[in-house]
């Protein structure tokens, strides 16, 4: 079986300028969007309580948001959690350091702080006061303090960088420097493309999506170095041919590949989106999207950046030896 | 040309054989195989899986050096007195020097040779007239700090040696952190008065009840010109249950302290309420004996964390043993019980990060982990035979392989499977079958330039060595760089992923290789591969 026929010739040169565009474009708008709105940091990064508990069968969504309501929890976000045959919900209290609970309107005097570590507990007992101490139990209680979720946004930025720096020196190191910019720019396309998806959906950024930030990234490069593997071949083999007919050549000849690793990919990702544990679902999200994204980027992105490079360093040998 | 192809099938067999050896105690369902002097173990799950709780302390190091110099303060007032150089002011300057004044620069040069003889662990520097400034040198208060990280992991291992936990896991972290893991424990709340509190026990006599008691800060400060006296603190009472609410002024100085207990114990009070009985050890004994003795009638204050529990009338003499009531619960007895055995920790501890896990949620998620799984693995495998026909099936016996190798690799390396460390096995499913295609696509093309079938896969393993190195070890980067910055379940993930790397370079590169040229052995005339 094959998708793509042998000796096919697509002419991706031809459309590079307009693709270019259309990437700088959407990377520019999407940066845009990121700063403008803010990512929604899950409590991994703003610090908070989240806690998953298990209520009684007849305990609906709206009984529990009204229960957490009058308890006074400020700003504390109810969600169902997909959890088969049982049901559990979570509830969320972002918060730096104390979470305030509210006892009265009129006067926020009465009003009672409880820090962090404490407020599962509140949380608790509000939920046992409500439906009874039977009807309720702890699934999962997650904490995270002030400081550790600013050390935790630090560490996360820190750490996509230094994988773009440690793939940007290895491949001028394995190919030469006129391959590293192209390469890091498309991974660096996808990661903005799919935090942009997060910020517009107000999905949560929590430890599980900088870790599918960074499996983009080697995937996305994975992606372009099997590009350039055939690009530095094709110089070795079609010596003297216009860079721009070896290019081409070069996408037309890894285009099957490409489609297929994606596709085998796309679908194990699939099937832990549907099939998977709530918990990793957006991670598997994530990473759909930057599949997609990768595999446009690793020819629309990565290529034209290299062949930019390469003919202006062409270029630049020409003109030197005119003088 | 016939290639000696031992060598490489004794690697391939080798390798899956051992990975397949550490796997027997997840094959046949044991935690623990013994084979002669080797131990083999199943595959540590994470807390996420199996349910348990994460706890990351953060210990107030800074308060280690204050107290240091607090005592330092005392000790060398007492030390300037036999000297009878007395400073007339001595306190801890801005909790980082000891200040000291003195009446004249005679006293001062006098008291400065001193300390500079037998204080040497201060360094000395004058202050405006006739002061000095004493402060810990570096390398003591990085000593002293570290010092104090150390006990309270200690006094945190105790405590929880009491709890009963099975494997428990308490390490540090950095300078100042203190991880713990309980697998198994589930409830949260009990994570801060097991192991959060600082369980300082103190008793101080409370000198005259209408004086030292009030209501409020206010009225009690108002007795005392609306300031606090020096030496002296302001300790809440609980207000909960059956003592009064308020506030007490006490002597900053305890009479006695929980340090010279020998046992703690809950037992219940005369109204039938949980309560907690302690004993002295002897020497102890006899100074509480002293102290209950010229103080009968007067109420003495059991304090916990500068709070005040309780403050019963001393009705005798009291010697080794006693009671600490308030309104507590039976597990609070309990915990409470067990932390003053296990003394208290050298300095206040701050519970940085929580996660806790319960077993139910870790089942849910291994039994949807391994669905995905399964549905992934059998769409791609079918993808492969469709798609590659007999090659496929060799790209399928790498996939089988490879699985094996990453639960191997788990298994040998003891490295702990989460959560996302399973989407990692699913994942590398994905990306693991890319080597194969590379190479098959290769494969593929060079056949199409007319080379025979041998030639064509030896052209083709040849040319795509270099893209599935590079293209891995880029991978990889990423890999490594996500270790290093996760913790917990996410290292989970970037352990399973730069083992698949590995193992799918290794299958897709040598395993199928070996299957090719064992092909070509059998039949020395290949002329159709079905690729």
């Amino acid at each position: 079986m094959q998708i793509i026929k042998p000796g096919t010739s697509i002419n991706f040169i031809g459309v590079m300028k307009i693709m270019g565009v259309i990437s700088s474009v959407v990377v520019l708008v999407s940066l845009a969007i990121i700063f403008a709105k803010g990512f929604n940091y899950g409590i991994d990064f703003a610090g908070g309580v989240e806690m998953r508990l298990e209520f009684d069968k007849n305990i609906t969504i709206a009984q529990v948001r009204k229960a957490v309501k009058s308890g006074g929890l400020k700003g504390a976000q109810v969600m169902t959690f997909v959890v088969e045959g049982r049901n559990v919900m979570s509830v969320k209290v972002k918060g730096e350091q104390r979470v305030i609970q509210k006892i009265s309107e009129a006067d926020p005097s009465k009003d009672k702080s409880t820090d962090l570590p404490d407020v599962a507990k509140v949380i608790l007992t509000q939920m046992q006061n409500s439906f009874g101490e039977d009807k309720v139990s702890i699934v999962s209680t997650d904490m995270v303090g002030p400081r550790v979720g600013k050390d935790l946004r630090q560490k996360g930025l820190f750490s996509i960088l230094f994988a773009m720096l440690g793939i940007l020196a290895y491949i001028a190191f394995r190919f030469n420097f006129r391959y590293s910019p192209g390469a890091v720019l498309a991974l660096a396309h996808d990661v903005i493309i799919v935090s942009c998806i997060f910020v517009v959906m107000q999905k949560e950024i929590s430890l599980s999506i900088i870790a599918a930030l960074l499996t983009i990234a080697g995937y996305s490069v994975n992606d372009t170095v099997v590009i350039f593997d055939r690009i530095r071949e094709g110089h070795m083999s079609h010596r003297g041919k216009p860079i721009n007919e070896i290019v081409n050549r070069s996408l037309n000849e890894t285009l099957s590949r490409t489609i297929l690793t994606s596709t085998t990919t796309l679908i194990v990702l699939l099937g832990i989106y549907f099939l998977g544990s709530a918990i990793i679902k957006d991670f598997a999200f994530a990473m759909i999207i930057g599949v997609l994204v990768g595999t446009y980027s690793s020819i629309f992105v990565a290529t034209p950046v290299y062949l930019f490079l390469e003919n202006y360093t062409l270029n630049r040998r020409m003109r030197g030896r005119k003088k | 040309m016939r290639k000696n192809l031992t060598p490489r099938t004794v690697l391939v067999l080798g390798i899956i054989f051992t990975c397949l050896i550490f796997l027997l105690p997840n094959i046949l369902g044991k935690e623990e195989i013994k084979l002669g002097p080797v131990k083999m173990q199943s595959i540590n799950l994470g807390l996420d899986l199996k349910g348990g709780m994460h706890v990351i302390l953060r210990v107030m190091t800074d308060k280690a050096i204050t107290d240091e110099l607090g005592l330092g303060v005392r000790r060398l007032e007492e030390a300037l007195e036999e000297k009878s150089t007395s400073p007339t002011r001595a306190f801890v300057k801005d909790d980082s020097s000891i200040f000291l004044e003195f009446p004249s620069p005679q006293a001062m040069n006098q008291a400065q040779a001193y300390i500079k003889e037998f204080w040497s662990r201060y360094s000395i520097s004058h202050g405006d007239g006739n002061s000095l400034l004493l402060s810990l040198d570096a390398e003591e208060i990085k000593y002293l700090k570290k010092n104090a990280l150390l006990q309270a992991k200690e006094t945190i291992e105790n405590r929880i040696d009491e709890f009963a936990v099975k494997e428990p896991q308490i390490y540090t972290q950095g300078t100042d952190q203190i991880v713990v893991r309980l697998p198994g424990v589930v409830d949260p709340t009990r994570a801060k008065s097991l192991i959060g509190r600082t369980a300082v026990l103190e008793f101080k006599i409370v000198e005259d009840v209408n004086k030292n008691f009030a209501a409020t800060e206010k009225q009690l400060l108002s007795r005392s010109d609306g300031k606090i006296p020096d030496g002296y603190g302001v300790y809440p009472s609980m207000g909960e249950g059956r003592i009064s609410p308020g506030y007490y002024l006490l002597k900053k100085t305890p009479d006695m302290t929980g340090k010279d207990l020998v046992d703690a114990r809950r037992s219940v009070d005369q109204m039938q309420s949980p309560a907690i009985s302690f004993q002295f050890n002897s020497e102890a004994g006899r100074r509480f004996g002293l102290l209950t003795q010229k103080n009968i009638g007067k109420p003495l204050a059991i304090i916990l964390d500068n709070k005040v529990m309780s403050a019963p009338v001393i009705q005798s003499r009291i010697t080794r043993s006693g009671q600490i009531t308030g309104d507590f619960t039976l597990e609070d007895a309990l915990d409470l019980a067990i932390v003053l055995r296990a003394g208290s920790l050298p300095v206040p501890v701050e519970i940085e990060e929580e996660r806790t896990v319960g077993p139910s949620l870790g089942e849910d998620s291994i039994r949807k982990g391994y669905r995905s799984f399964a549905l992934g693995g059998l769409l791609v495998i079918m993808f492969m035979l469709v798609y590659y026909r007999r090659a496929g099936v060799i790209a399928t016996s790498a996939l089988v392989a490879n699985i094996v190798m990453i639960m191997g690799g788990l298994a040998l390396f003891g490295a702990t499977l989460t959560l996302p460390g399973i989407a990692g096995i699913i994942l590398t499913i994905g990306m693991a079958v890319d080597a194969n295609v590379i190479i098959n696509e290769r494969i593929r093309e060079e056949l199409r330039t007319g080379k025979t079938a041998r030639a064509a896969v030896e052209a083709g393993y040849d040319k795509a060595l270099s893209a599935i190195l590079d293209a891995n070890v880029t991978t990889a980067i990423a890999g490594l760089v996500l270790y290093q910055f996760g913790t917990g379940p996410i290292r989970g993930f970037a352990v399973t992923l730069m083992i698949g790397l590995a193992s799918s370079v290794f299958s897709a590169v040598i395993g199928t290789r070996l299957i090719y040229d064992y092909g070509f052995q059998r039949q020395r005339e290949v002329k159709k591969l079905s690729i």
